[in-house]
């Protein structure tokens, strides 16, 4: 199977998905609010994904971006400061960046179970700085409701469920864009060799601190947009969403889906969503599930939904399996 | 031209200080030094202090008349230092061509290029090529480097550390773990592919020591005790004694 084979297959499989993701809407409304969420979490994953599956650094601090933007577009928003949507973007993301242009200096200076520790403190503080001294207008726990969906234009009415999902899949779409060009290019590969060997990359004369900051703020930024998406899309955002747990909840979606698969987080949050959907509909006790489920996929399939299918191609291709 | 001068250089772990007042330079001329020692003289420590990956406690490092002795490992690899591991330090799960790649774009323009392929830069590609068709490794090139033998491994650490081009390596015993014939094979590699590097080298095996050096400098327990050309080392009785003296002790 020569190269050529193997692009045009890969451009055949996502020709049909982007058609099926096109096709959502002719699906009853409540799958398309489904998919919806999906492709926003798919999003979020892809950030933590980015910076844990690529270049290694497990954060427990995620949240704090997608929570932040998240905020900023509701208080923009809701008290009619900006209401238009290629302006509400651009002051989200600069928020996230300020964020985690600070915050990155500080964290990545420790390693490993430090850094988690260190993003998981600081993801708390801006949590509870949301929650008190900011209450005046963050409105403390009870949130900030009736946040309006502002049109990107288009003629696209995202009043309904069905615009607004395809702005979510056409903003989805730049994301994954982006986000597949970087880890095919030279800094790309620099992170992977980051995750792997660290020592050896100082050796080669890699400057690992800027690689590792600007991938810090390039996911931040990706989990920003995620969570701007996500605010306009539930129309209420809550102190949870800057909340620790969350982030932990990335990491698992990541875990279920394949980590460091370009793939993984959107099978990640298919299958969490999805089964959280049903699962929810017999039994209230979803979270106990939630970590069984976890913990199947951690002990039985190390490489996730995506490795699964990788390892079953190999299998039906060699008659084998690896790894 | 001197290339590297080390000024009483020290470094302590804690309270055992493992190097003691190391002082020597190295000129253009002198290609080949091979640092000689037993176990525990404090030769990769040195190394580590000369790639900077370890800060000195006193003393100072000059790199091409630059004091580097405060300066990033990675910074000074950019003045054109290179460094092998003793025990191969690869990146197992790429390919080969992977591994040559990582350590070629580490000097190249395209090293913080994010939204471009690195297919794209053939010549990264064509270089890596080149490279590994002068090692003879070129049938290897899509093979897992977790799936190669011992002795390609030796090899593509000296790979990796030659790609750049630097103008200095620091090879950590390239020949630890060959058996004697690959020893030989492989320094015969050395004196032939690496003739415009000057190479600081550790060396177990005497034979490819002697064989190799222009000049050899002998650590034991922490201190120079021998500095100078391969005959004189030889009947140095004081080398003698630290090698004899530990085989037939």
């Amino acid at each position: 199977m020569g190269d050529k084979s193997l692009q045009w297959k890969s451009i055949v499989t996502v020709g049909i998905g982007a058609a099926a993701a096109l096709a959502v809407p002719v699906l009853p409304q409540y799958a398309v609010t489904l998919a919806t969420s999906i492709v926003i979490y798919s999003i979020y994953v892809t950030s933590a994904n980015l910076l844990t599956g690529y270049t290694g650094l497990i954060s427990l601090g995620q949240a704090m971006f997608w929570g932040s933007a998240a905020y900023v577009a509701a208080i923009l928003t809701t008290r009619g400061i900006v209401t238009n949507f290629y302006l509400i973007l651009p002051i989200a993301l600069l928020t996230v960046i300020v964020l985690s242009s600070f915050f990155g200096v500080l964290a990545l200076r420790v390693k490993r179970l430090y850094f988690m520790i260190v993003t998981f403190a600081f993801g708390h503080v801006v949590w509870c700085i949301a929650m008190y001294p900011m209450q005046q207008i963050t409105l403390g726990y009870d949130g900030i409701k009736d946040i309006p969906r502002p049109s990107p234009g288009f003629s696209l009415s995202t009043a309904s469920a069905a615009g607004f999902y395809y702005l979510v899949l056409a903003v989805a779409a730049i994301c994954f864009f982006v986000v597949h060009r970087v880890i095919k290019s030279p800094f790309g590969h620099a992170l992977m060799g980051i995750r792997d060997n660290e020592h050896r990359m100082i050796a080669l004369g890699y400057n690992t601190f800027t690689y590792k900051y600007l991938c810090y703020m390039l996911s931040a930024v990706i989990a920003g947009v995620s969570g701007l998406l996500f605010a306009f899309f539930n129309g209420y955002v809550n102190p949870t969403e800057l909340h620790w747990m969350w982030s932990g909840d990335a990491l698992m979606i990541m875990f279920i889906g394949g980590v460091g698969s370009f793939w993984g987080p959107l099978l990640g949050a298919f299958a969490y969503t999805g089964l959280r959907y049903w699962i929810s509909s017999y039994t209230m006790y979803w979270f106990g599930i939630e970590g069984i489920i976890f913990i199947f996929v951690v002990l039985f399939f190390r490489g996730g939904i995506a490795g699964f299918i990788v390892n079953l191609k190999r299998k039906l291709t060699y008659g084998r399996t690896e790894g | 031209m001197e290339e590297l001068r080390v000024e009483h250089l020290s470094k302590d772990f804690g309270a055992i200080r493992v190097l003691r007042d190391i002082s020597f330079s190295v000129t253009r001329e002198e290609r080949r030094v091979v640092i000689i020692g037993p176990n525990g003289a404090g030769k990769t420590t040195l190394f580590n202090l000369i790639s900077g990956e370890l800060p000195s406690t006193q003393g100072s490092i000059h790199l091409f008349g630059r004091d580097v002795t405060k300066m990033p490992c990675y910074r000074r690899t950019h003045l054109g230092l290179a460094r092998t591991f003793q025990i191969s330090d690869l990146f197992p799960q790429f390919t080969l061509m992977e591994n040559v790649l990582l350590a070629l774009q580490a000097h190249d323009s395209c090293r913080y290029q994010m939204l471009r392929s690195r297919g794209a830069y053939l010549h990264l590609h064509e270089k890596a090529e080149d490279l590994l068709k002068q090692m003879k490794l070129y049938e290897k090139k899509d093979y897992p480097v977790a799936s190669l033998s011992h002795g390609e491994t030796r090899l593509t650490e000296i790979i990796l550390g030659i790609a750049a081009g630097p103008q200095i390596l620091l090879l950590d015993e390239p020949t630890s773990g060959l058996t004697t014939s690959e020893g030989v094979w492989l320094a015969k590699l050395i004196q032939n592919l690496l003739k415009d590097i000057t190479i600081l080298m550790i060396e177990h095996d005497m034979n490819i020591a002697f064989d190799l050096a222009d000049r050899m400098i002998a650590l034991h327990q922490g201190e120079i005790v021998a500095d100078g050309r391969p005959e004189e080392i030889r009947i140095n009785p004081r080398i003698r004694e630290i090698y004899l003296g530990k085989f037939h002790g």
